[in-house]
């Protein structure tokens, strides 16, 4: 089998991480640009620590029989579970034109863990029901929380 | 351990054997996953002695596949409108194997695609082009049956293994229907029966056409 | 002919065929009735063909295939142009105005932005060779909006939690509070007082205006008694005979699960109020009390039949509309 010409492997990223003990005649590296360096190749199940977990954490999701089968476990599988009334109006990102709103927790001084504030959040709710707050307009850029 | 002989596909079986035996007049091609070695059967299996003959010539490029039921899978099922034809369909196939290894060995190599060194192309064992061949011999086999006034089914594992439909399939045989095999739940396991269910159908199909004819007559 | 009586060495002589006897006639060619079993032969003038490629015309992939998700306007790349490169993710505040359901599925479609993002970086970094990071750029951004989305529950939970522990001790003067407010509502704001009194059972007792939907336990029966009573009290006012039933009652309040099962569940009118003081009174005279130790057996036992006799109710008109 005739050898690839060492040219071609110039350009591939992988190449670069592939034997660079070997030699051209000339005297440059085979691959790779220089023989220094110890982070080249993802580590492997046997390198690491004690503590190095490589894996996806997909499996385990069940065990063996005395007899060598596999019984699922549903409880160990995960599930996605999706929305149940999606609401595709929202995007991932928001325009920078909108301004970012702020939440000013005057007079709370826990912020949002703040046990008066969600007291009287909840006597708003009993009082009025489910009503939109000042930031439901655009303008607005500063909130009670 | 003595070992179990399936002499089902073993021998050639002619059409009142089918008839009797309870099978369609259909035709069988499997694929093998490992070499794409393609092999012809009368019946919804297939053996070892079917191998044997239809790889007559093995060498290195082309060697006699095992039969290991696991590397094998179904291709295409032919349905056929009369026993008779199905018959010769198969024989035609297997003849043109013959050619193909035997005969016409030197216009075979030429029409294959050929790698930088000049070989077959392959890509570890496979060679793709057995299995186009195969699908270029059903298309003479077909051509060369007389059943242009009937309707024959093709059952594809792939529409994309029959090869461009516009091109190969329409102009010449434009009688043939092809259909898909199911491809719902774990088709490997399941083959045998989803054969078993297109063998079915096939028989039922193939009752209902002789009652319409007998009548019609 | 033979002379059967004669030895068995004459016979032989005799019988034996010589060049001088007559030859026997030769048997008539036998006519085979039935055909022949294999008829066929492979057809003589084949010919090789050429090797069919296979072709991935003859498939038609469906507008609407699921892995479509994993391409933005069904392109193999986006143009660096085409991204949204300006856009800022979510912040904290704005999330925490949104409901979990719109969480939920802003947490979906950022989920699937990525995938997309994801996809075509990784395309754009093996098969283009690029050093481009304008998509990772914008996967960042998604991703942040991703945690402050996980942030923004994570709150709301602990919030939850604390003011849940704070609640015991202010849950005396809400609810002081509400009935004084309850109470103060005049007859023409009849409709949205009721409303307040179903979200304060609702956010307070965890009582639901669905009667299958509730389960049965301390804290429904403590919160179904006060509502009951606020009811009597509220109705009180305006018609003299549940105002006699008020003053009738012990320390004008009504302790008993069974009557105050009764008065709960009535319809939020003066009629219906004043029939079900009545029913109340029937009780009492009857002398059907719950005891405080089977409230909870019982209770459970009256919201399943009122469930059941509900969806029976309920059932044959949706047949008849079906």
């Amino acid at each position: 089998m005739r050898a690839t010409l060492v040219n071609l492997f110039h350009e591939s990223p992988v190449s670069l991480l592939t034997r660079p003990w070997k030699k051209t005649r000339d005297g440059t590296l085979f691959y790779g640009l220089s023989k220094s360096g110890n982070i080249r190749t993802t580590l492997t199940t046997k390198q690491g620590n004690k503590n190095l977990y490589k894996g996806t954490r997909s499996s385990g999701i069940g065990r063996f029989t005395n007899h060598g089968r596999y019984i699922i476990q549903w409880e160990k599988v995960r599930t996605f579970v999706t929305p149940k009334n999606y609401n595709t109006d929202l995007k991932p990102l928001v325009s920078k034109d909108v301004p970012e709103l702020k939440h000013a927790f005057k007079g709370y001084e826990n912020g949002v863990y703040d046990t008066k504030l969600y007291f009287a959040k909840l006597k708003d709710y009993i009082k009025n029901g489910q009503v939109q707050s000042k930031a439901s307009d655009i303008s607005c850029y500063v909130e009670r929380g | 351990m003595t070992k179990l002989k399936a002499i089902g596909p073993d021998r050639f079986r002619p059409t009142q054997w089918l008839k009797s035996a309870g099978y369609a007049p259909q035709v069988f091609i499997f694929r093998n996953l490992e070499s794409g070695q393609v092999l012809y059967s009368q019946l919804p299996n297939f053996s070892e002695k079917q191998i044997k003959l239809q790889f007559q010539r093995p060498n290195w490029a082309n060697k006699q596949p095992s039969a290991r039921r696991d590397i094998w899978k179904c291709m295409c099922v032919v349905d056929m409108p009369s026993y008779e034809a199905s018959v010769q369909l198969y024989q035609n196939l297997v003849r043109l194997r013959y050619l193909r290894d035997v005969t016409y060995v030197k216009q075979t190599n030429e029409m294959r695609k050929k790698n930088n060194d000049g070989n077959v192309w392959f890509s570890g064992q496979y060679r793709p082009t057995y299995t186009q061949e195969a699908v270029a011999d059903l298309v003479e086999s077909l051509t060369k049956i007389d059943s242009e006034d009937k309707k024959l089914t093709i059952h594809w594992e792939d529409q994309w293994r029959m090869g461009d439909k516009e091109k190969y399939w329409t102009p010449i045989l434009p009688q043939v229907e092809h259909s898909l095999m199911s491809r719902v739940g774990n088709t490997s396991r399941e083959e045998s029966s989803i054969l078993k269910e297109l063998g079915e159908r096939a028989k039922e199909a193939f009752s209902k056409g002789n009652v319409e004819k007998s009548s019609s007559v | 002919m033979l002379n059967v009586q004669r030895g068995l060495h004459t016979t032989v002589r005799l019988s034996a065929r010589t060049k001088y006897t007559k030859p026997k006639p030769k048997p008539q060619a036998r006519v085979i009735k039935s055909e022949p079993s294999q008829v066929t032969h492979h057809d003589n003038n084949l010919k090789i063909r050429a090797p069919i490629p296979p072709s991935a015309k003859n498939i038609v992939c469906p507008e609407d295939h699921p892995l479509w998700q994993f391409f933005a306007d069904k392109k193999f790349l986006r143009d660096r142009a085409d991204l949204d490169n300006h856009s800022r993710p979510w912040t904290i505040p704005e999330l925490r105005r949104k409901s979990f359901e719109d969480l939920h599925s802003l947490w979906y479609t950022s989920l699937k932005e990525r995938n997309i993002l994801a996809r075509e970086n990784h395309l754009l970094k093996t098969a283009v060779e690029s050093s481009d990071d304008s998509f990772e750029k914008v996967a960042d951004k998604v991703r942040t909006t991703m945690w402050r989305i996980r942030h923004v529950l994570s709150e709301r939970d602990w919030s939850y939690r604390i003011a849940n522990e704070a609640f015991v001790e202010e849950v005396d003067s809400f609810v002081q509070e509400f009935e004084k407010d309850f109470l103060l509502l005049s007859q023409d704001e009849d409709e949205e007082a009721f409303e307040q009194l179903s979200r304060f059972q609702k956010s307070i007792f965890g009582i639901s205006e669905f009667i299958d939907e509730n389960v049965v336990n301390k804290r429904f029966i403590d919160g179904m008694k006060l509502i009951a009573n606020l009811k009597v009290k509220k109705f009180s006012e305006r018609n003299n005979d549940i105002k006699t039933f008020l003053d009738q009652t012990p320390n004008n309040k009504i302790t008993d699960a069974g009557e105050a099962f009764l008065v709960f569940t009535c319809e939020n009118t003066e009629k219906d109020v004043k029939e079900a003081c009545e029913a109340v009174l029937e009780l009492r005279n009857n002398g059907n009390a719950v005891s405080r130790y089977d409230e909870l057996d019982t209770v459970a036992e009256y919201v399943n039949r009122l469930a059941q006799a509900q969806s029976q109710a309920t059932q044959p008109v949706s047949e008849q509309s079906s």
